[in-house]
């Protein structure tokens, strides 16, 4: 009951921040100087018309907008590309969301999977050379952005040792730099997080109790130390998936992915309204959603939280 | 009861590694057969596949490939071929023009492409609902502006159009002036045939593949949004022989950097303007295909002092000899060569040459001590007295050198003082229009090879001349050039008004557009031209592709 309540408390928020950040980026396009149909030709003020008319851009901003919010809520329809003239931003959404949210898990992945075991390895290493190697490793994971690695990376596997495509989107093997490139900065950081987390965990008791019992190290680790430490991680996770989300407006046009993130910088700059405002609703709806989904792993992992029964 | 909670656990974790799992798995079940015999990148994503609303050069490449016109442009000089049309006449007055089309050319489902096709096409590309951005080129035929300007509802009436089918192989356009590049106008993106019953039974679906009719040499595959367009060849198309490609591939990526990692790599086998930045780097490559553009870069000096708002301010740019200073004292070949390099030219007319018989009128070679004499004399001595004034420019690399070049050059030679401004390009064009600056970079490029292009632009009324310019013998000369039907006298009457815009200097040109393409080598049949059009029907390439 109690996780109900709250749940259901987060989603009254989320619709709160929904309607805000709406109401934002729909307000803020229009005020910005010059609209979707310049494109440094003078246009036919009667064409130009016409083509408001055709997308109800001719109406006062105030009924645009509550036009745009009913066709929101009511047919789920969030308005035609300006730019994209064969498209309704639904359909774009409906190509790139999945792209953009496959890219998305499979850097997280890289994320945890990199920074994990980095992190454990450092942890039982202490204070020995392979952690200092694994610590200053991820302090330059930490400090290159994914712009920079994302060059470097095509620059080595896809030029000095021609073994990966260097952009495009088809096939597994299109993925792996972009979600590398999108995925390592934060195994960087992950790593160190987990390190901390397993340090302060393996001096406790407990463990000692564990080792006591004659376990090998790695399973102390695996089995007894490494739920504890996770909860520092899990916790980063909500930013984490934000920036991750954030990160692939970059690595998407780096590597010429087709996902969201080229729409909203394109969007944003061609005066594509509907489509910007569309784009950034999704990324709102993903961010929030990301740290809801990471709040309630937390009560999983550690019982201490949340439902006592 | 842990147990069941470990399973649970355990479940939420799997689940979503499952899916994660699926979507890797599902890309390569979804991806198109291997790259296409020739591939490219189009720059960014196809506006839209319809060709009324072609707005540029990316649309238009793909609309060329999935459409024919009357008339199509010559791979090498641009110049109209028959398209659809086999062969066309000329009224001795230049108002009348027929068309012959050819039996032979078919829809892609089959179905036979008429004179009433193109009666119906050109209509709803003139048509007030269909808003389509060049319907004015067309305005030239008679009754079409009344037309484009009619209340959308109930809609104009067709019958009242110089468009008439007068068979089902013969259409007849009568214009209300000459217009000698109708033929190459009717061949631009624009103004391609589609098919009524398509349009009909598919409404604003249309466009989709699948779905799609077309009449042109390839037919639609796939399309993904931001990633490519897959093109077959048309077993249809009345030319299927000439047509030298089976597939083709318009990727979409707009990254500069991207696109010329994967031509680097061989992905694609052409791209379309390499970073300036990179010029150096590519130079001398024999892949790099550099030629003279129809565009002239300029400068256009805002002679009302402040916003076009009806009221004129008399600021020192409305004096003519400080706006030639202004224009003397630059060192094109120096902003040309030194500055904008990639093969870059300095132009001293507004015109671009190469149209013969057209030739252009001339702006005197820089000159920094006649500037520096017109200063002077205009009462600002060594730039003393002129207030700073702002220099405008949309935000990018090359127009960013390019501006700090002419604004050091000024100061050199003149003394003068000026503030740079650079906007996003919308925003650049806002305050262009509506008179928000001082001094504006601009860029003019034509639509055909016709001189008339580019001398409208500076005609009183003209939505593109955004310099307050208003000169009645200018605009008198330019309005006798469209009635006359001699190549020779118009050419002459075109010239005169170009040679007053010169001297009155609304604007200063600096540096004729170029072309810049990195094209492999294997690739066959593709030629420089000045509108940088490079119709796919006629490439081919060698070998099998990297």
């Amino acid at each position: 009951m109690n996780l109900l309540t709250r749940l259901a408390g987060r989603m009254a928020l989320l619709v709160a921040i929904l309607l805000v950040v709406s109401s934002a980026s729909f307000l803020l396009m229009r005020a910005v100087p010059g609209g979707p149909f310049d494109d440094g030709r003078h246009l036919d003020p009667a064409i130009r018309a016409s083509l408001q008319r055709r997308y109800g851009l001719d109406a006062p901003v105030g009924e645009q907008y509550l036009r745009y919010l009913s066709d929101i809520v009511l047919r789920f329809d969030l308005g035609p590309s300006l730019r994209l003239r064969d498209y309704s931003v639904n359909e774009v959404l409906a190509e790139s969301l999945p792209v953009s949210l496959l890219l998305g898990a499979c850097a997280l992945l890289v994320a945890l999977g990199i920074g994990l075991p980095a992190g454990a390895l450092a942890a039982a290493r202490r204070g020995r050379w392979l952690d200092t190697c694994v610590m200053g490793a991820a302090t330059l994971g930490l400090s290159l952005p994914s712009f920079v690695l994302a060059g470097l990376l095509v620059l080595l596997f896809a030029f000095r040792w021609p073994w990966l495509p260097v952009a495009g989107f088809g096939t597994p093997a299109h993925l792996v730099l972009p979600a590398v490139a999108l995925g390592l900065p934060f195994a960087a950081s992950i790593a160190r997080l987990f390190r901390t987390g397993l340090l302060e965990v393996l001096g406790e008791d407990w463990i000692r109790t564990a080792r006591a019992k004659g376990l090998p190290g790695w399973l102390v680790i695996v089995r007894h130390a490494s739920r504890p430490a996770l909860l520092p991680v899990v916790s980063y996770l909500g930013p984490a998936v934000a920036g991750i989300l954030s990160g692939s407006l970059v690595v998407e046009q780096v590597f010429a992915i087709p996902g969201m993130g080229s729409h909203l910088v394109d969007s944003a700059l061609n005066a594509d309204y509907y489509l910007a405002s569309g784009v950034v609703l999704v990324y709102t709806l993903l961010v929030c959603s990301g740290n809801l989904v990471v709040d309630l792993t937390y009560e999983l992992l550690d019982p201490r939280l949340g439902d006592p029964a | 009861m842990p147990a069941r909670r470990d399973r649970w656990r355990g479940l939420a974790l799997a689940l979503p590694l499952l899916l994660l799992l699926l979507g890797v798995l599902s890309l390569g079940a979804a991806t198109l057969p291997g790259r296409a015999d020739f591939a490219f990148c189009n720059q960014s994503d196809v506006s839209s596949l319809d060709p009324a609303l072609s707005t540029g050069q990316s649309d238009g490449r793909i609309q060329a490939a999935l459409f024919e016109g009357l008339t199509r442009p010559d791979p090498q000089d641009c110049a109209p071929l028959p398209g659809v049309a086999e062969s066309w006449q000329v009224s001795s007055d230049g108002l009348s023009w027929t068309f012959a089309l050819r039996s032979q050319a078919r829809w892609s489902d089959g179905t036979p492409v008429t004179a009433q096709d193109f009666v119906y096409s050109l209509a709803r590309v003139l048509h007030p609902a269909t808003a389509a951005r060049n319907a004015s080129l067309l305005w030239c035929i008679v009754g079409a502006e009344a037309f484009t300007r009619s209340p959308p509802e109930p809609g104009p009436d067709t019958s009242r159009l110089g468009i008439v089918a007068e068979g089902p192989l013969r259409l007849r356009i009568d214009l209300l002036r000459p217009t000698p590049d109708l033929a190459s106008r009717l061949a631009l993106p624009s103004f391609l045939p589609v098919q009524r019953a398509c349009l009909e039974r598919d409404g604003e679906a249309w466009v989709k593949p699948g779905r799609l009719v077309g009449n042109g040499p390839f037919v639609l595959v796939e399309r993904r949004l931001r990633d490519r367009l897959r093109l077959q060849r048309s077993p249809t198309y009345w030319g299927a022989d000439e047509v030298a490609l089976e597939t083709v591939d318009a990727l979409s990526a707009t990254g500069i950097t991207t696109q010329l990692n994967l031509y680097l790599t061989g992905e694609v086998d052409w791209m379309i303007k390499p970073p300036p930045g990179l010029s150096r780097a590519l130079e001398g490559r024999p892949d790099l295909l550099a030629g003279r553009q129809f565009g002239t870069t300029f400068l256009r000096f805002n002679l009302w002092g402040g916003p076009f708002d009806g009221q004129r301010r008399p600021g020192p740019l409305a004096d003519r000899r400080v706006r030639a200073a202004l224009a003397l004292a630059l060192d094109r070949t120096s902003l040309a060569h030194d500055v904008l390099r990639g093969g870059h030219e300095p132009i001293d007319s507004y015109v671009p040459a190469g149209l013969p018989p057209y030739v252009p009128a001339r702006l005197p070679p820089a000159d920094p001590d006649e500037a520096r004499r017109l200063l002077a004399e205009a009462g600002y001595p060594g730039g003393s007295g002129l207030p700073r004034f702002s220099l405008l420019a949309p935000h990018n690399e090359s127009t960013r050198d390019f501006c700090e070049a002419v604004a050091a050059q000024w100061r050199a030679e003149l003394g003068v003082q000026t503030e740079l401004v650079h906007q996003v390009f919308g925003v650049y064009l806002d305050s262009s229009t509506r008179g928000l600056y001082d001094v504006a970079w601009g860029a003019w490029i034509g639509d055909t090879l016709d001189v008339t292009s580019f001398l409208e632009c500076f005609l009183s009324g003209s939505g593109n001349n955004r310099t307050g310019f208003a000169d009645a013998a200018y605009d008198a000369l330019v309005a006798a050039a469209a009635e006359q039907p001699d190549p020779a006298l118009r050419a002459d009457l075109l010239q005169r008004a170009e040679q007053r815009l010169l001297d009155e200097l609304p604007i200063a040109p600096l540096v004729q557009r170029v072309n810049l393409n990195l094209v492999a080598p294997r690739v066959r049949g593709f030629h420089d031209n000045l509108l940088d059009v490079h119709p796919l029907r006629d490439l081919a390439v060698v070998e099998p592709a990297r």
